[in-house]
């Protein structure tokens, strides 16, 4: 276990970019599952599954951050996380490990203005740097 | 708040209370009985005490107040008035005010003027306060030395009862007993220096004394209440500002004068929590199927275990009667789950009877209401629905419908109109009827008003039968009412309740004949929760609509489609229908047919008609509808989403977007 201090965060892949999400924030992890495409709805929404016999609706990550859809590997996973009442699922394109950040800076302005506001901070292991993403933001309330 | 567990147990509770108290006022308006007193009485009374465990102050007070009404009404001391009823219904609707209050948790509004009006018509002619005697210096530091020596200064109110003899006498006995029982002495009258004379009696009809009292003011108090003569007799400490005593006035003597009626604002009559009340008698049938569940899940255990000895085709035989008897068991569990969700419709009609008293005294008319098949079961939700379209509806009849009573004696008709609600169940659905004996609804001038406002042409209107053209009130921006009136509102008022009743899946007819009334008719389905849905297939993916939109299925042949005006047709039983492929409806990409026949559902909504080709129709079976996530935003074109036998989402549509876009 990491010191209890240091928030846990889980980092997943997507694209050729790696993001991070507080453990807490999420509420499973799971398997890409038949997905059922929902007429007229926004281009990040990928459709609906059935996740235990609830009705998830499911968001494409890389549709999220400005990034093209590919088709779904075996790496490929649905990111469960809490929106308001339900649950929303992100597709990611591989979930890597839990971890947690010695530092953590503030976002800076450089990322861009398609990014601006769905980071909520930068963590930093070593050299490798992280953004960690605001779900709130992200899924917009 | 340590309290907060029980707040959705007493706001149930005063709804019921509340419920119970509106009928009640409603049956006493109309017969005054002792036992439909007793009844609001026990509300009142039960009220009360709840809202003072609560902490509710001011509706405890208000009920107080209400209480106290009401007893002196039993007791005959009060007369059953037209404007005491008035007064106990504004009392109803603070007491409703402070329901949606405490619901909200909002800032509580004031509710003190209904409070002043009870207590003004109680203490009617409303009595001036009792001045206190002014003191003297003399008396001044006679109190002050009374003050020192340990006593205290008391003032003390009296009024004596109207039909008192001899008031001066009393007012000289009691200022005598006064003295005797205080321990002390009298220090000042009110009416101390004026002569004594019989003839004017009502001047000592009440009084007031500046007393120096060893005694304690309670004891002093019951003392003086148990005089026969003494209406009211109020103590209370009196404190010396130096000359200017006289300002000093009792409080609790002054009643406020009637400051206007509470506001009007009538709360919407939703509950606070979504709780459910069951029937002890349903919940343990539900115990029991859950049991017969458990037995079914032993026995397939047991085969399981057994089955790797014996033969496989004697288990596949026992696994599938097994398996029969579950599915007879959740059918069971299903339908009985089900009826949780319902509530008589009763729920919602109990509220009407004071709408349409309401409507009646503003409107200057005289209208029963006739409320029948209250007992019918209808899911709440669709109940909670249902209540502003039907209220609207009640309007629209009690405004628009029913004439005024010397236009119905001129018309032949007894003065008092009628509105009769009844429900009933009709195979799977509910149906609901709004009759008035009004005037009826004229086609002419219907037809008129539809041209001026340009909803339709006048070679339309030349066209249309007679029944589309009454069907032309529920269109949107269509109102008859020469003049928007406060009742039934500007014109917005029919195609709202149309896609209301659409919302709830339900369909409304209207039937009318001038002269002698019109008939709504509301078809609604059991519940929302679980439908029998159409499953179709549309581009390789599983559609469905609900059973209750589909008029018809039919297969036709490419040659059926007609272009009409730029428009795809077909003629379904004589009638022409709009056609289109749900594929394109949707915008999926149409699928290579292989078959010479198309299907064709032919869907129904509310009035419209639509025709669909499918790719292949896949049969009927129950959905349960589970809603679509609200990141999506607005879906209106979906009801929702069910779970398949193979554990497949699939998309329901919605027939009423469907016929109309």
């Amino acid at each position: 276990m990491a010191s209890p201090q240091k928030d846990q965060y889980i980092e997943l892949a997507v694209g050729a970019e790696i993001c991070a999400i507080p453990i807490e924030e999420i509420h499973e992890i799971i398997k890409m599952l038949s997905i059922t495409d929902i007429p007229f709805s926004r281009s990040e929404v990928k459709g609906v599954v059935n996740l235990r016999g609830k009705v998830v609706c499911v968001l494409s990550l890389r549709h999220m951050l400005g990034m093209p859809d590919e088709p779904y590997t075996r790496e490929s996973r649905i990111i469960v996380v809490r929106y308001r009442e339900e649950f929303v699922g992100l597709i990611v394109d591989k979930v890597i490990k839990v971890t947690s950040y010695g530092e953590l800076h503030p976002v800076s302005a450089s990322l861009g203005r398609l990014r601006e506001g769905v980071f909520q901070g930068i963590g930093q292991q070593g050299e490798q740097l992280v953004g960690i993403l605001k779900l709130e933001e992200l899924l917009g309330g | 708040m340590e309290l907060s567990a029980y707040r959705d147990i007493f706001i149930e509770e005063l709804n019921d209370q509340l419920e119970r108290m509106d009928q009640s006022l409603l049956a006493l308006e109309r017969e005054g009985s002792a036992e439909i007193i007793q009844t609001l009485f026990r509300a009142a009374h039960t009220i009360k005490g709840s809202a003072a465990t609560m902490g509710f102050r001011e509706m405890s007070d208000l009920t107080h107040e209400v209480e106290y009404v009401l007893e002196r009404m039993r007791d005959k001391k009060l007369e059953i008035s037209g404007q005491l009823i008035d007064m106990l219904f504004r009392a109803l609707d603070a007491m409703k005010t402070l329901r949606s209050q405490y619901i909200s948790g909002s800032v509580h509004e004031d509710c003190s003027a209904v409070v002043a009006e009870i207590r003004g018509h109680l203490h009617k002619p409303v009595k001036k306060p009792i001045r206190l005697p002014e003191l003297t210096a003399a008396e001044i530091l006679q109190a002050e030395a009374a003050a020192a020596s340990g006593q205290q200064l008391l003032a003390v109110q009296v009024r004596l009862k109207e039909d008192c003899l001899m008031k001066a006498a009393r007012y000289f006995m009691l200022q005598q007993r006064l003295e005797d029982l205080c321990g002390g002495a009298v220090i000042a009258s009110s009416l101390a220096g004026q002569p004594v004379d019989g003839d004017e009696d009502a001047r000592y009809s009440s009084f007031a004394f500046i007393i120096a009292a060893a005694q304690a003011l309670d004891w002093l108090q019951s003392q003086l209440a148990g005089d026969s003569d003494v209406e009211s007799a109020e103590l209370a400490l009196f404190t010396l500002t130096a000359g200017r005593a006289a300002d000093n006035h009792i409080p609790e003597l002054v009643s406020a004068p009637p400051s206007g009626p509470a506001a009007e604002e009538r709360p919407k009559a939703s509950s606070g929590q979504p709780t459910v009340r069951i029937h002890v008698e349903r919940l343990d049938q539900l115990m029991n199927l859950v049991g017969e569940l458990l037995i079914d899940q032993t026995s397939l255990a047991d085969l399981h275990a057994t089955g790797q000895r014996s033969d496989p085709a004697g288990i596949l035989h026992k696994i599938g009667s097994v398996s029969d008897h579950m599915g007879r068991v959740i059918k069971e569990l299903q339908e009985g789950v089900m009826k949780t969700r319902m509530l008589p419709i009763d729920q919602l009609f109990s509220r009407f009877p004071r709408l349409v008293r309401d409507l009646a005294h503003k409107l200057g008319k005289d209208i029963e209401l006739v409320l029948q098949g209250g007992e019918t079961e209808l899911d709440r939700m669709i109940i909670e629905e249902l209540g502003d379209p039907l209220i609207h509806l009640i309007r629209n009849s009690a405004d628009h419908g029913i004439e005024s009573p010397e236009a119905r004696l001129a018309a032949g008709k007894p003065a008092a109109g009628c509105i009769t609600l009844t429900s009933f169940h009709e195979e799977n659905n509910v149906v609901i009827t709004l009759q008035d004996d009004g005037q009826g609804i004229d086609p002419d001038k219907i037809k008129a008003s539809a041209v001026a406002k340009g909803l339709i042409s006048e070679e339309q209107a030349a066209l249309l039968p007679q029944q589309d053209i009454i069907r032309l009130i529920f269109e949107p921006g269509f109102s008859t009412a020469a003049q928007v009136s406060e009742v039934s509102g500007r014109g917005v008022g029919m195609d709202i309740v149309r896609s209301q009743i659409g919302r709830l899946n339900g369909i409304i007819d209207i039937a009318t004949e001038a002269g002698s009334g019109t008939t709504f008719t509301i078809r609604l389905p059991l519940t929302l929760a679980i439908i029998k849905g159409l499953l179709m297939k549309v581009s390789g993916r599983v559609m469905i609509l609900p059973m209750y939109n589909i008029a018809e299925i039919v297969r036709i042949v490419p040659d059926d489609i007609q272009t009409v005006q730029g428009e795809q047709v077909i003629i379904n039983h004589g009638r022409i229908v709009p056609f289109s492929w749900l594929h394109s409806k949707l915008h999926y990409q149409r699928t290579e047919r292989m078959s010479k026949t198309i299907p064709v559902v032919i869907v129904r909504s509310v009035d419209k008609m639509a025709a669909f080709a499918v790719d292949e129709i896949i049969g009927n079976q129950e959905v349960v509808i589970k809603t679509l996530s609200s990141y999506l935003g607005t879906m209106s074109h979906l009801s929702g989403a069910t779970i398949l036998g193979n554990g497949q989402v699939a998309m329901i549509l919605d027939a009423s977007y469907l016929v109309s876009h």
